[in-house]
């Protein structure tokens, strides 16, 4: 017999009138792990907040174990004993796991605290779980693997019946998920319930008990773990964004076969990144998967010129210095969108920035600004003409941080994890962009640590274990991957 | 309406003005009473003016806003039953009002129901039951003697169906004898479908026996399963399933049927969710009455946290979800009972 830990029924909230959530109906039981595939994002804030909080709702009840603790005529904002484990880390990096998960917990009040039982404590728990961490190594000295297992571990022993992840799977490696995912059942034994949201099905069904479609503020389907969810996402749920990425392969490559090289890495040492070599021409895409996920942000750093090689050289030589003004590279990092762009500037303002340091005096030449307006009219149409970017949605950010390489033209476009935190329109979007530049002969570089749909794009995949070169594969043989 | 007619407006705009008014006079008196004994007087009243804002606040203020909230709440949804939980009207003759009111909603109520009822028992005698059993069991043996025994089985089935449905006055079943009676409805069904359509029935084994002994309101399935064959299935090429999924908690029985046809638009779910969480049952709509009909005994019977849900996609199917307490003893609270409560 299953017990219910969380019922939502016809939950119904509004923003300014319009709905965010719509008759929003699910219900998770305890020792489940509950898939929610965002097809799209809109609602799924609010929907992880009125399981955390029993804020105000227009419509509906909310039952917590069974028990009515939100509904529109009682709203008292009291928090649920959830978790919620996501993109923000809830630990204190100065502080040892140990402190972390006993100390910091909500209703401690100990003066005095004794290390030794806490790290009793936090060893025991440890090897029931079969991890093997110190409780007395610091937060800030562990990856991201470890972190989330910290969190995790917080959540246990805080006593929180359930626990959302969010986006997880972004943070860990091709190599660290099927860990995770082992580590989360095991505690779904113990008793915990966990909602797993993410965007691509592929991670999701590989563990979850069941799969919720979450589209439009409101569940659309729920899939059992025997279902065959490929065949209905490919067909029905996401038929438009498959059709569409299946018509971003490059068709030429004769040409980008006998073009030189932008960026050529030989034999490269620095940091987690060992004897890495390989290669990349106008006008082609490479994936860089990273199954350890150690190397990314070395590799990113070494890219921009922060960090020098102990060994190995990069050519042409003068392509990553500092301060250099002809940008020939340039880095897409990860949630571009905020950390990237000028929300109180203008969109072209924000389109040309990049060009403006290519060309001197750019903002006092009019003509060139309206040389661009007419030129790419066609394709950005009235976004041109926003006047700030506050009220742009992020289809249109994305769009705008593209095509502002589009306009500069670097030699080398570098994307960490481009897909990350997109839902799967979104996904689809950011395709077709990396897929538009290198159409238009910039050399593309996307870096990450899972496949998906990164595949559908790129002409060569280079798989990179441990910082060292795997082996390479080509587009040809991608269907083997998949 | 124009909102100078609104009276809270008109008290708004004096309330700033006295408001205004008030604190300018305070003002020009203090600054007159300075260093007289009148300074001191006056902060005490002024604390006391205060004071009594805060108990206004609590007293006055918060109850108006409750008011307000419940009558907005009723208006926008169309949810009168919520007035009987107004705890503060403005006034006696609003309170006078109210009850008056409810009394007019609840006779409605009755009436309606009463006229049900009497719909339901006319139909009932117009169909006398032994008549046709006895013209059934006729064709049947005339059937077997012929050496057609897929016609016998036939009229037994459909015997059977009509027993369950018309005969027996009980409104409260076992689920045992719901899906009984759904696997005849269906044997009579894919007589017509020509075995296209299957069933499926899964459910724990560990709570088989629990599960079936739960007391649900007659004819809870039946009419969904219909919905899920009629609008479904059938303008489907090729095959159609039916899955019945049913699933016990500490407190409810959880049952689902999902069907793999044509399914709903989202416009048309939208619209049947939203009828069902208003209790509202609309004329129109195809499959949408059945479903509002069993939405609508569920919650009466049992209160606002149980009923139906509806999933639904285009090309995928449709998936119905009801919930029903986990109730395993025959009580007397029928619907006919909650009926008579209200006269």
């Amino acid at each position: 017999m299953k017990s219910e830990i969380l019922r939502m029924n016809h939950v119904t909230c509004l923003d300014d009138g319009m709905p965010i959530l719509d008759y929003l109906s699910m219900q998770v039981f305890e020792k489940e792990i509950y898939g929610i595939l965002c097809l799209e994002y809109h609602g799924i804030d609010k929907m992880v907040e009125l399981v955390c909080w029993n804020r105000q709702i227009q419509n509906g009840q909310v039952l917590f174990k069974e028990k009515l603790v939100n509904s529109m005529e009682i709203s008292d904002n009291s928090k649920n004993r959830v978790a919620l484990i996501g993109r923000q880390s809830r630990l204190i990096d100065d502080l040892s796991l140990a402190d972390n998960m006993f100390v910091t917990r909500a209703g401690f009040k100990k003066f005095f605290i004794n290390k030794r039982v806490i790290e009793t404590q936090t060893q025991q728990l440890l090897d029931e779980l079969q991890i093997q961490f110190s409780p007395a190594v610091q937060v800030k000295e562990l990856g991201n693997f470890e972190r989330l297992i910290a969190e995790l571990l917080c959540a246990v022993i805080a006593g929180d019946s359930l626990i959302i992840l969010w986006q997880v799977s972004d943070m860990l490696s091709s190599e660290e998920l099927p860990r995770f995912h082992e580590l989360i059942r095991r505690l779904t034994k113990k008793g915990k319930t966990f909602i797993y949201i993410y965007n691509h099905h592929e991670v999701l069904q590989q563990v979850c008990d069941r799969v919720a479609i979450f589209k439009g503020g409101r569940i659309e389907k729920v899939f059992l773990k025997s279902d065959e969810i490929q065949d209905y996402m490919v067909k029905f749920f996401a038929r438009y964004a498959y059709e569409k990425m299946s018509s971003l392969k490059a068709d030429d490559t004769e040409a980008v076969n006998n073009s030189h090289p932008v960026l050529t890495l030989n034999h490269i040492h620095v940091g987690n990144i060992r004897d890495l070599s390989f290669s990349i021409k106008p006008g082609e895409n490479v994936l860089l998967l990273d199954k350890s996920n150690t190397i990314l942000d070395d590799l990113m750093e070494l890219l921009t010129g922060t960090l020098k090689p102990l060994s190995g050289t990069i050519e042409p030589q003068n392509i990553v210095e500092r301060g250099n003004r002809s940008r020939r590279i340039a880095l897409i990092q990860r949630d571009p969108i905020n950390s990237t762009l000028f929300p109180q500037l203008s969109f072209l303002e924000n389109l040309c920035f990049q060009l403006a340091d290519k060309i001197p005096f750019f903002w006092q030449r009019p003509n060139l600004q309206k040389n661009i307006i007419k030129e790419y009219q066609s394709e950005l149409g009235n976004l041109l003409e926003a006047p700030h970017l506050y009220q742009l949605q992020s289809k249109d950010l994305y769009t705008l941080i593209y095509y502002r390489y589009l306009i500069s033209r670097p030699d080398l476009v570098v994307c960490l994890q481009p897909l990350s935190g997109a839902d799967m329109y979104l996904r689809t979007h950011i395709l077709s962009l990396m897929a538009k530049l290198r159409d238009n002969g910039i050399a593309v570089v996307v870096l990450n640590t899972e496949l998906y749909d990164t595949l559908y794009i790129a002409d060569r995949l280079i798989q990179v274990e441990n910082g060292q070169f795997i082996i390479e594969h080509s587009r040809y043989h991608f269907d083997e991957l998949k | 309406m124009k909102r100078k007619n609104l009276l809270s407006v008109r008290f708004a705009y004096f309330s700033a003005a006295f408001g205004i008014i008030f604190t300018g006079i305070l003002f020009t008196a203090f600054v007159t009473s300075w260093r007289t004994v009148w300074f001191y007087v006056l902060i005490v009243l002024s604390v006391l003016v205060i004071c009594l804002l805060v108990l206004g606040y609590w007293y006055i203020w918060n109850p108006y806003r409750e008011t307000n909230r419940i009558l907005g709440y009723s208006a926008a949804r169309h949810l009168w039953e919520e007035i009987r939980q107004l705890r503060w009207p403005y006034n006696e003759p609003m309170q006078l009002a109210i009850d008056q009111f409810v009394k007019y909603i609840e006779k409605s109520t009755t009436l309606e129901m009463s006229k049900r009822q009497a719909q339901y028992l006319a139909l009932q005698n117009q169909i006398n039951p032994h008549f046709l059993y006895n013209t059934l069991e006729s064709i049947r043996s005339e059937a077997l003697m012929s050496g057609l025994g897929s016609v016998a089985k036939m009229c037994e089935a459909l015997a059977n169906y009509f027993r369950y449905t018309i005969s027996n006055m009980n409104d409260l079943v076992t689920l045992e004898e719901e899906i009984q009676n759904i696997q005849t409805y269906f044997y009579i069904q894919q007589y017509r479908f020509d075995n296209r359509i299957h069933l499926t029935i899964q459910c724990d084994e560990n709570d088989r026996g629990t599960m079936l002994k739960c007391m649900i309101p007659k004819l809870t399935l039946q009419p969904i399963i219909e919905n899920a064959i009629i609008h479904g299935i059938e303008q489907k090429i090729g095959e159609g399933t039916v899955t019945i999924r049913m699933m016990l908690t500490e407190r409810r029985l959880i049952i689902n049927v999902l069907d793999d046809g044509i399914g709903m638009s989202k416009e048309t779910v939208e619209k049947i969710n939203r009828q069902m969480s208003d209790n509202s049952v609309s004329s129109k709509g195809k499959g949408g009455i059945a479903i509002a009909n069993v939405n609508n005994r569920i919650k009466i019977l049992f209160g606002e946290l149980y009923g139906v849900t509806v999933f639904s996609t285009v090309g995928v199917g449709t998936d119905v979800e009801i919930t029903l307490p986990r109730n395993t003893k025959q009580n007397r609270n029928t619907f006919w009972d909650k009926v008579e409560e209200l006269h």
